[in-house]
């Protein structure tokens, strides 16, 4: 080197002196190499650590549509009113000097008046200048949230609490003040507000259901979430923003689906955690949309008849592969109510233990049949060949059970002769008994679980029971004891060991009618995603899934058919009330008398099972009201007025072709 | 010109070598502080003449043209009032003990002297006086130089700035004076032997320090630092700040405050490593611009952190290098020098300035324990850069002012 050489001439002792700094300086140098080379990947992860919050921004909703096309639940902009903190900075610091002069200023006053040794000093101490800038920061927030409170006429209340803990662990986000505004107040703010800094309008996807309760029960509701499920595996976020589950229904079942993948954004933060910049990095997936098999106007009618007041379902079924079509349950409730929160209010009402708003009657809830059951009871017989149609049977207007007097089966239809054809019409639980107990229990049950009775539909909304239905060979009731042949005729009136739902039960007519598929229901025809624009079928389910072929005799099963026809038709029937014009609707009633716990309060669920037309088969339609008066008074009627708006589907989609949307 | 021209035409009049080095590290200087300073809130509304990068570029020129002063006068007529200037910087360091005239801008310890445009820190030019008059008193014959005496008068000379920087209180300025010092008796001929003792006695004194500050019981302890002195030095060997036997709400007390204290410097850590080979580019450095590396202190004692971060390890090599090559020119100065005035002098100069590159860089990087070193021309700081530049006028003088061969 041409300057240590020169050294040599010169004294050791200078050489000394350089060689010193030639090592301190390699020191040095080695150092920087170790950190800034070796050690590099350790402090570049440090730095990331400490200066960057990962959030996590929820997808886009997916929409369930109905099988036209009509939106029962989307995603809409919801308006938030925030405070971004870090604009604020100034006016914190401003506030800040001002307290902090005020604060010298009364020490000042106060020593005046004290002697020499005794002054306080003017010099605040890092706690009191650290509780000052709490203050200042709050104060300058509350200000601002009751401008806003003021502008929006809506009361906002900021506590210190609530803002101390948004600034200590969330200073980076920035701070809801206002959710949801009204369309009124988003104009309000953007006249007012807007030019505030640090306020500003946040949009946010929010659950909507245009029809409100259309349908609640089969959608199901949102119920928010700060942890979703572990979807994005490998991202540790710092912050997720406010997101919403499906809590039951399609909502629930298809959360996943619906929820899309959700994206990811960094913010740069600084020293004092305010957010700098922020960069997304992962953009959310919007989700699928789920599209049911569900006819809204169908839909829409079965609530209707229904109404609001009775506790009851209404199912309908395309008897030709299973389609539901509507699937009613009363009373309902708006699952709007739960977004973004539900009030306390709203709670208490939707969770009433009598009226049970919540409870999906139509598939989540089990009722004695009562004499819509007698259809199978008619079959079984038929198919044993202990039923001869046309065998002229007496009853006595009662049916004893045992030697006791009062152990008895009352029966509606009167005392005389019955064939099975007048006994059918008329729901003679006497025919029906003797018939059942000629049968034998097992052949009973053989044919219920021809029907798949006691099992579950597979429904995808979990709202799905098995409901009870005793297993072939059984000798002990459910509720304990031996089994009797009080149990048995009990049983061949739909009665006692028996519980099954409005879907099992619409299953069952669809079978009926369609000369004997039992399927399984369907409830979602398909998922799509929008690619793009282009409409993309990302999973389908195939229609017409049959689970079962009955085992009977065609003649039999055209007996039964003619006869529940004639239950409408015939002006004895108990079903007359679905009487209709155009359509041939086949029917059977079915009132339950069951008993209220231990008391002997008793009550009635009323059914009508039903199909039409008669001679080409296309819907079911099974009603169940709970303490309705009678299966023909209270629902058959509720079945009409479904086949008739059936019926005029039908004819406006002959009119404007099979792809009708149906709006509104 | 006083002194009698020693040199033939033909050869160069200053040691341009050097001139381009101090060049290189003003250029490095004036891009980091705009760099460090620039990013803070409100800094572009300060009007040019109040940021520190312009501020910076102003006492570049003012400490040229003191370096070119001091180019004037041949080095052996400055040192003949070195004595007065010894006594003045003295006088200066006892006035911080004034009440009203020592200011301590916020760091608790008085170390500035308030004037109406600028403020002055007595101790960096204390170090110059020190080495004008040391080298003066060290250019005596050899002979007397081995006498215990002289020795120790030099030793006295040493001590009385180190003791009064010591007590404003500022133990890293303070202690450079030792490399210093020894450095000048040693190149001055000084038997080795009085050296080694003066080495070994401070090794121990220091260890014994060091041993009693760190470890002992509170009441054995009779060297009395003060605590953020304590807490630099338990940081630097990592040491746990809570005294044994502490309550566990003591002991979390303690890990709090150790936590605020390491983060200066690990914040420094961060910043450096985080720079890489090559660096995230000029005024692109995370560390500093959303002040992780405090702004405090970012353009001045942590003013290599930003470049570090900004320009990575190539940037910091060639300031290294920069450094090294005006230290190796000042030592070949040094042996150019035409007496052994001119030689003690030199090297005098490249001991200080080694020091403080090593001291904060060290710093930096965790080597050293963080004190308020600056780093020559580097550092924002008005007496960091005069006296850096005077002490390179010093050393042309001797470049000047050289044997001619």
């Amino acid at each position: 080197m041409l300057i240590v050489d020169q050294l040599k001439r010169g004294d050791p002792k200078l050489r000394w002196l350089a060689l010193g700094v030639l090592v301190g300086m390699f020191v040095l140098i080695t150092g920087l190499w170790f950190l800034q080379v070796v050690n590099y990947k350790k402090y570049e992860r440090n730095l990331i650590e400490q200066s960057y919050r990962t959030v996590r921004l929820p997808a886009v909703r997916g929409r369930i549509l109905d099988r036209n096309g009509v939106i029962l639940a989307e995603s809409r902009p919801s308006y938030n009113v925030n405070l971004y903190l870090e604009e604020l900075r100034p006016a914190f610091q401003q506030q800040y000097r001002l307290l902090k002069s005020n604060a010298v200023h009364r020490i000042e006053l106060e020593n005046k008046s004290l002697p020499a040794d005794k002054k306080k000093k003017t010099r605040l101490t890092f706690a009191q200048t650290e509780e000052l800038g709490r203050q200042a920061r709050f104060m300058v927030a509350n200000n601002l949230v009751r401008r806003i409170s003021e502008s929006l006429a809506i009361p906002v209340q900021l506590t210190e609490k609530q803002f101390r803990k948004h600034y200590e662990e969330k200073l980076s986000l920035p701070m809801p003040i206002v959710e949801n505004l009204s369309s009124t107040n988003v104009a309000r703010f953007a006249e007012s507000l807007s030019t505030l800094p640090g306020v500003d309008l946040q949009v946010q996807s929010l659950r909507s259901y245009p029809s409100n309760q259309l349908g609640a029960h089969i959608l199901g509701y949102m119920t928010r979430t700060e942890k979703a499920p572990n979807e994005e595996e490998g991202i540790e976020f710092d912050y997720r923003l406010p997101d919403f589950k499906g809590a039951v229904g399609i909502e629930g079942a298809f959360d996943e689906q619906l929820r899309g993948v959700a994206g990811a954004k960094s913010l740069l933060v600084n020293n004092m955690q305010y957010r700098q910049a922020e960069n997304v990095w992962l953009s959310p997936k919007p989700g699928d949309d789920v599209i049911l098999t569900i006819d809204a106007q169908i839909q829409k009618t079965a609530e209707s008849s229904l109404g609001m007041s009775s506790r009851g379902a209404i199912v309908v079924m395309d008897v030709r592969n299973g389609d539901v079509l509507a699937m009613a349950s009363a009373p309902t409730f708006d699952p709007n109510s739960f977004v973004p929160t539900i009030t306390h209010a709203e709670y208490a009402k939707i969770n009433d233990v009598e009226t049970k708003p919540m409870l999906n009657r139509a598939s989540f809830a089990i009722y004695q049949p009562g004499s819509s059951f007698k259809i199978v009871v008619a079959l079984a017989a038929l198919e044993a060949g202990k039923l001869n149609p046309h065998e002229q049977f007496y009853s006595k207007g009662f049916y004893p059970l045992s030697s006791r007097y009062n152990d008895r089966m009352d029966c509606t239809a009167g005392a005389g002769y019955f064939d099975f054809h007048r006994a059918f019409i008329k729901s003679c639980n006497c025919y029906f008994a003797d018939h059942g107990l000629n049968t034998g229990l097992d052949n009973i049950l053989r044919m219920g679980h021809q029907f798949c009775l006691g099992q579950k539909t597979g429904l995808p909304t979990r709202q799905d029971v098995a409901g009870y239905f005793p297993a072939v060979g059984t000798r002990k009731r459910n509720m304990g004891g031996a089994w009797t042949f009080g149990d048995t005729a009990n049983l061949s009136i739909g009665q006692g060991d028996i519980a099954v739902t409005p879907l099992q039960m619409t299953v069952m007519t669809a079978a009926i009618a369609n000369g004997g598929k039992v399927f399984w229901p369907r409830l979602v025809d398909r998922l799509e995603s929008d690619d793009n624009g282009f409409r993309k079928v990302t999973e389908s389910f195939p229609a017409g899934r049959v689970r079962n072929e009955l085992i009977v005799k065609p003649q039999n099963l055209r007996l039964v058919q003619e006869a529940m026809r004639d239950d409408v038709a015939d002006s004895e029937g108990t079903g007359k009330g679905a009487a209709m014009s155009g359509w041939q609707v086949c029917g059977k009633t079915g009132t339950a008398t069951v008993k209220l716990g231990r008391s002997m309060e008793t009550s009635r669920f009323t059914w009508f099972v039903s199909y039409a037309p008669f001679d080409s088969p296309r819907y079911a339609v099974v009603a169940m009201v709970e303490g309705g008066a009678s299966g023909g008074g209270t629902c058959a009627p509720m079945a009409r007025r479904v086949f008739e708006a059936l019926q005029k589907m039908e004819q406006n989609s002959r009119v404007a072709g099979p792809n009708l949307v149906l709006g509104n | 010109m006083i002194g009698q021209p020693t040199l033939n035409t033909r050869e160069p009049r200053l040691d341009w070598l050097m001139v381009a080095g101090l060049l290189g590290l003003m250029v490095f200087g004036v891009l980091f502080i705009y760099s460090a300073t620039m990013s803070r809130e409100g800094a572009q509304n300060l009007a040019l003449w109040d940021q520190p990068y312009f501020k910076q570029i102003v006492w570049y020129g003012a400490g040229t043209f003191l370096a070119a002063i001091v180019c004037l006068v041949d080095y052996p007529i400055l040192t003949r009032w070195s004595l007065v200037g010894y006594w003045l910087s003295i006088l200066l360091l006892l006035s911080l003990y004034i009440p009203g005239v020592g200011v301590d801008n916020g760091w608790g310890a008085k170390r500035w002297i308030k004037f109406p445009f600028f403020q002055i820190q007595p101790s960096e030019f204390a170090k110059l006086a020190f080495i004008l008059f040391m080298a003066h008193f060290l250019s005596r014959p050899m002979d007397e130089l081995r006498t215990p005496k002289v020795f120790l008068k030099a030793l006295g000379l040493m001590m009385l700035p180190f003791v009064l920087i010591l007590k404003e209180p500022d133990l890293g300025s303070a202690l450079v004076f030792f490399p210093v010092g020894l450095v000048m008796m040693f190149v001055a001929g000084v038997p080795v032997q009085f050296l080694r003792r003066l080495i070994g006695g401070v090794t121990i004194v220091v260890a014994l320090v060091m041993v009693d500050v760190l470890f002992a019981p509170k009441n054995l302890q009779f060297i009395k630092l003060e605590d953020y002195q304590k807490q630099r030095l338990l940081v630097y060997f990592g040491l746990d700040f809570a005294p044994p036997g502490a309550t566990p709400q003591e002991r979390k007390r303690w890990a709090d405050i150790q936590r605020t204290k390491e983060y200066n410097i690990n914040q420094a850590l961060i910043s450096v490593g985080s720079g890489g080979l090559t660096g995230k580019g000029w005024r692109e450095g995370t560390q500093n611009a959303l002040g992780y590396l405090p702004r405090t202190v970012a353009h001045n004692d942590f003013i290599f952190s930003v470049l570090a971060e900004e320009s990575g390890f190539v940037g910091s090599a060639i300031v290294l290098t920069l450094y090294t090559l005006v230290l190796f020119t000042g030592i070949r100065i040094a042996s150019q020098a035409r007496d052994r005035l001119g030689k003690i002098m030199a090297s005098g100069v490249v001991a200080l300035l080694f020091s403080h590159v090593f001291i904060n860089i060290g710093m930096n990087i965790r080597i050293m324990p963080v004190t308020g070193i600056p780093l020559p021309l580097l550092s924002y700081g008005g007496s960091s850069v005069l006296c850096s530049l005077i002490a390179a006028g010093l050393l042309q003088n001797i470049y000047i002012h050289r044997k001619s061969y």
